[in-house]
């Protein structure tokens, strides 16, 4: 009995294996499409133009903390002529908004705003803590473009990074509603680096490429996205409130403007910006990798908890949410039982040696060949190649990956899930 | 069964394994000949703008570019290409003569007609900046008007480009007519182009699109008419200063201080300023100030007191475009127990008398 739960459980696994390959197939064709259809950098012209829509970076930094204010002051160095910054601060202390109106040299203004005195345009919003999904609305009250840009702590973006979202909206005013920019960090330094690498580039060929193909796309952890602000009047705004300041917040309101468009039958498309606009640094070490993980997990785990605020709840974007709910807990769930069930029964001699070899292949084995496959099919999307050495290490990652690696990740997607589960 | 099991998961796997293994050698093929062909171009293309720097300076000897032509064409062609932002007048024209002589222009015609989109683009971006020399647009012929009906729009804006640099005012026409009815992209990348041709595309084209009743295309040309922020001898813009529609308004305010002034333009401007929309306003003082109109100099101090940090800041700089009568009004409001009306008076002020 035993043994014979062990063997479907494995044929399982491989199968969604085999899926996993078939997303990454997917997310590849949608990018050389991409790469086909990209357009020369016009950052100048666009810098120059008078015609730019204006864009409010809406920002809820979690405290008053220096990495904070550097935070909003990267957003303030941003290249765009016309484009403000809206911080919203959730109930600040007066020693904290202190610190804020000293670094920013704030003056209150008639509007219940404060402004910066300086030659930059800074609008900052007071709020009772009561949600970051609240903060994001007062934001987006107060901006005064007709876009909304909101970027993720993690991510590490690039000065220009508004110039090159906001061309596939100019492009499609009408159907492009969203955008969100993000490309996978190609580090192959340490082997964590290599690691994170490889998670990186599955994420961004599976849930952004292959995503974006279906119409699916939901933001992910680094990214930044640029929304029409009408869309998310429309929509009632963030749907949910969610403690803590993350990804959270944005990734319920782009599944809610997927749902209700979804519901409709109205037009939404979130259009992916393949191009480095901004990306997570691979960590250094094991805890900031877990960290990142942990992040992901908890703000997939908020869109789960929130469905019913959510338009479709869990089916928002069709199958994708399942999916992804799959990939992250069922999945990591699975397998560390499998691991567990079949070497005991292999020990109590219930289980054959053959079943143990059956669930190394459809689990670790499946494993490598997908994660080679992640490398080969990045480097596919592209119309210029990799330095070869850096291929190879990525490539050969895959087998210390997923023979130790892995394994411990699914501890990690696991007990995230119970620490978000219990709270 | 666990034995068919085993064989068939490791034959799907072994399959899958040396596909995988296959790409990968693949892949790494291709890597390597990309990075010995960018090595290649590192090492060419600094010699190869030598040679071009120094027929620009006057030398005649052109066996060495020949010679890079034999090599790598492509490399010479991009060479060629990184002149585009840098040189202009009769050293352009020799770039250009030089290109028709090595035959790249031909190369690059032939490259406009391929059907492979990224060789047509390269085609054509390189077409358009040598099409401003005569000769060469005769090599290309029609090939740049036909582009505009292109299916690919990066294809379609170097077209464009390059009607709006060397075309006649009926091709100018045209390319303004595209970029009204295109998406703002499109219209963002042409409006610098199109501003050489701004005079003579107001006698005609542009008067008929603000008489096509519209909103889409009016708005589209007011849009491009004010982001070449020049005189423009334009009629009817006083009329639109009352428009319903609040964005016809605002791009009316833009262009109303680039216009012939008229007593009409003046009442929109002065009635915009008491508006409650401080865009509405912030756009109106900035008008003002650029007409210097002393009559609305209450209403721009009323704007500098009461208004948000953004309207104060407009109506400051439009007050200090005005001396003395605006200045006076300033140095007055430095004192004001407003942060904001101070502050903005004061950066206004320090300004104004910085420049004078």
């Amino acid at each position: 009995m035993i043994s014979l739960l062990a063997q479907w459980a494995a044929l399982a696994l491989f199968v969604s294996g085999a899926v996993s390959f078939v997303l990454l197939l997917k997310g590849c064709f949608v990018l050389r499409r991409y790469a086909r259809g990209r357009s020369r950098d016009e950052s100048i012209i666009l810098l120059k133009s008078a015609l730019m829509p204006m864009v409010s970076v809406v920002a809820v930094p979690p405290d008053g903390s220096r990495e904070s204010r550097a935070f909003v002051r990267r957003l303030l160095d941003l290249h765009f002529a016309n484009r403000e910054v809206v911080l919203v601060l959730e109930d600040p202390s007066e020693p904290e908004f202190e610190t804020w109106a000293a670094e920013f040299r704030l003056a209150a203004t008639s509007r219940g705003a404060w402004e910066s005195l300086d030659p930059m345009r800074l609008v900052v919003v007071k709020t009772k803590r009561t949600g970051v999904a609240a903060a994001y609305n007062a934001g987006v009250a107060k901006a005064a473009g007709s876009l909304i840009a909101v970027f993720d702590h993690e991510g590490d973006f690039i000065p220009e990074a508004l110039l090159r979202l906001i061309p596939p909206m100019l492009q499609d005013p009408e159907g492009i509603a969203a955008v969100c920019g993000i490309v996978p960090d190609f580090a192959s330094g340490s082997l964590i680096q290599r690691f994170s690498t490889l998670e990186s580039l599955r994420l961004w060929l599976a849930r952004c490429a292959a995503f974006a193909g279906w119409n699916m796309l939901i933001p992910v952890p680094g990214c930044c996205m640029l929304i029409r602000r009408d869309v998310i009047l429309q929509a009632g705004g963030f749907p949910v409130a969610e403690e803590q300041p993350g990804l959270a917040a944005p990734l319920e309101l782009i599944l809610h403007l997927h749902g209700l468009a979804r519901k409709s039958g109205a037009r939404f498309r979130m259009a992916l910006v393949a191009e480095p606009v901004s990306h997570v640094p691979a960590p250094q070490s094991r805890g900031n990798l877990r960290r990142l993980i942990a992040n992901d997990q908890r703000a997939l785990f908020s869109a789960l908890r929130h469905r019913n605020s959510i338009a479709r709840g869990t089916r928002a974007i069709g199958w994708g949410l399942i999916a992804l709910a799959y990939d992250r807990v069922v999945r990591p769930l699975l397998e560390t039982a499998l691991y567990v069930l079949t070497a005991i029964g292999i020990v109590m001699g219930l289980v054959p040696l053959q079943v143990g070899l059956l669930v190394l292949l459809c689990t670790a084995g499946t494993g490598i060949l997908v994660s080679m496959a992640a490398v080969i099919l990045r480097e596919l999307t592209e119309y210029r190649g990799s330095e070869p050495g850096q291929l190879t290490r990525l490539f050969f990652a895959a087998f210390p990956e997923n023979l130790g690696y892995r394994q411990m990740r699914n501890l990690w997607l696991v007990g995230s899930f119970l620490k978000n589960k219990t709270r | 069964m666990i034995k068919s099991e085993l064989s068939l998961v490791t034959a799907f796997l072994g399959f899958f394994g040396l596909w995988t293994v296959g790409m990968f050698v693949v892949c790494l093929i291709r890597s390597a000949s990309w990075d010995k062909q960018n090595r290649m171009t590192a090492a060419l293309l600094p010699q190869i703008r030598e040679a071009l720097v120094d027929y620009l300076a006057g030398s005649d000897n052109r066996s060495r570019l020949r010679e890079f032509v034999r090599i790598s064409r492509g490399d010479v062609g991009a060479a060629v290409m990184s002149f585009q932002g840098t040189v202009s007048g009769s050293a352009r024209d020799l770039l250009c003569e030089l290109a028709l002589e090595l035959a790249l222009v031909h190369d690059w015609c032939q490259d406009a007609h391929s059907r492979n989109v990224m060789q047509r683009r390269m085609g054509f971006s390189r077409l358009s900046f040598v099409c401003s020399f005569e000769p060469c647009r005769r090599v290309a012929g029609d090939i740049l008007l036909h582009a505009l009906d292109d299916s690919d729009r990066e294809v379609q804006l170097s077209a464009s480009r390059a009607l709006a640099q060397s075309g006649g005012i009926g091709e100018v026409e045209r390319v303004f007519q595209h970029a009204v009815s295109g998406d703002p992209m499109n219209r963002i990348l042409l409006t610098q182009e199109l501003r050489h041709h701004a005079v003579p595309l107001c006698e005609r084209a542009i008067q008929k699109e603000l008489q096509s009743g519209d909103p889409v295309r009016i708005q589209a040309t007011l849009q491009m008419a004010a982001a070449w922020e020049c005189a423009l001898p334009l009629l009817g813009i006083g009329e639109l200063l009352d428009a319903q529609d609040r964005r016809l308004r605002l791009m009316a305010l833009r262009l109303a201080s680039m216009v012939p002034d008229s007593p009409g333009i003046r009442k929109g401007i002065l009635e915009a300023l008491a508006d409650p929309d401080p865009e509405i306003a912030s756009s109106a003082a900035g008008a003002a100030g650029r007409l210097r109109m002393e009559a609305a100099l209450p209403v721009l101090a009323r704007c500098l007191r009461l208004g948000d940090a953004t309207l104060a800041r407009s109506a400051a700089a439009a007050l200090a475009d005005m001396p003395p009568l605006g200045w006076g009004v300033l140095e007055e409001f430095k004192a004001s127990s407003n942060q904001i009306t101070a502050q903005a008076a004061s950066e206004a002020l320090d300004r104004a008398r910085g420049a004078a």
